[in-house]
């Protein structure tokens, strides 16, 4: 009981952040100094979830060492500029990973 | 307001980003699956009532080590905000939607349909921007809830030393380096990663994420805006220089 009711209220809130701007402030027109900073939401967001991810993932998350996910995050990133291709950017940072954990970094 | 082609479109964003979401979907699964404290089902519905796999994670996490209800709620909260700037960066397109789309889209407003929106053009009819958004979202919606299900019913497939889990922050990655189109765009990404990782330990969970992400924009915005009032004078200047 005690966990639905977490999930209900939570489902309910996250609704209304993803509902904010775009059922209740369509209304608003933004302006220019908001609309300037949302355009970099995509950038500083992603970031913000992915860095934080890569650096605590490995074995120890207090210290930030340079591990195998590190070297194929960054192996990856690079993937990523070249390309622009998100397929290849999982199947060879995802390789590298498993070749850099298999010689034991 | 159904536009084929922009259905298709849609998917076809989607797809790649849609690669690692089986997986941490059934790590979610696999959590519910063997948590004491949270029976099944109401575990598979946190699926398709919260929506959202990082906050749902942490939910369970939560429950499962006792945690108090109200701190549960507030912690999905606190991971969820993120999605207000999405809304508010997604509002100028949708401001002309129809108004059950403009309520019920939000729904389904996770990081990858937003990532693929974003990057849509203006020039896009409102027909496209909603059947490319809603197409993306319910496919991502039932991708999630079925990949759930599989981790509570089938358990354990994929051993952890695999680590694909790390497919996730890949993804994050790729759309990151996607979504740099300009320098300030670059600055709001290395201001905003590096302030996230300093404050990845800060309570509750996500708000290291918000503050990293806030402090980006806001540099990347004043920094858009001196370049762009930079480029003023120039032009200023060789208006002044041809008289």
């Amino acid at each position: 009981m005690k966990s639905w009711l977490v999930f209900i209220f939570a489902g309910i809130g996250t609704y209304l952040t993803r509902a904010s701007f775009i059922a209740f402030g369509a209304g608003v027109e933004l302006p220019t100094w908001l609309q300037r900073a949302l355009k970099y939401v995509a950038p500083a967001v992603f970031a913000a979830i992915a860095l934080p991810a890569v650096v605590t993932g490995g074995a120890n998350p207090d210290v930030i060492a340079v591990d195998a996910r590190l070297v194929a995050a960054a192996i990856a990133t690079g993937v990523a500029m070249w390309t622009k291709n998100l397929t290849w950017v999982l199947a060879i940072g995802m390789s590298t990973l498993w070749v850099l954990q298999w010689i034991g970094l | 307001m159904w536009d084929r082609s922009a259905a298709i479109d849609g998917i076809r964003a989607l797809l790649p980003l849609a690669l690692p979401a089986p997986f941490f979907g059934l790590v979610l699964g696999v959590q519910i699956g063997e948590s004491p404290l949270v029976d099944n089902t109401a575990g598979w519905a946190s699926s398709w009532l919260i929506f959202g796999g990082a906050s749902q994670l942490a939910a369970v996490t939560l429950l499962n080590a006792g945690g108090s209800a109200v701190l549960a709620v507030l912690t999905v909260l606190a991971i969820n905000s993120r999605h207000i700037m999405y809304s508010a960066a997604l509002q100028p397109r949708f401001r002309d939607a129809p108004l059950w789309f403009r309520y019920i889209g939000p729904y389904v407003l996770v990081d990858q349909v937003f990532a693929t929106s974003d990057a849509r053009s203006d020039d896009d009819s409102m027909a496209y921007r909603v059947s490319f958004y809603l197409v993306s979202g319910v496919c991502w919606f039932l991708l999630w809830n079925l990949s759930v299900l599989a981790g509570i019913l089938v358990g354990n497939v994929v051993p952890a030393s695999w680590s694909f889990d790390f497919a996730v922050p890949l993804m994050f990655l790729g759309l990151m380096v996607n979504a740099l189109k300009d320098r300030p765009g670059i600055v709001a990404a290395a201001i905003s990663g590096v302030i996230a990782v300093m404050a990845r330990d800060l309570e509750p969970a996500g708000s290291g994420l918000l503050v990293g992400a806030l402090c980006g924009m806001t540099v990347a915005a004043l920094l858009d805006w001196r370049l762009e009032s930079g480029s003023d004078e120039q032009t200023d200047h060789s208006l002044k220089n041809d008289r």
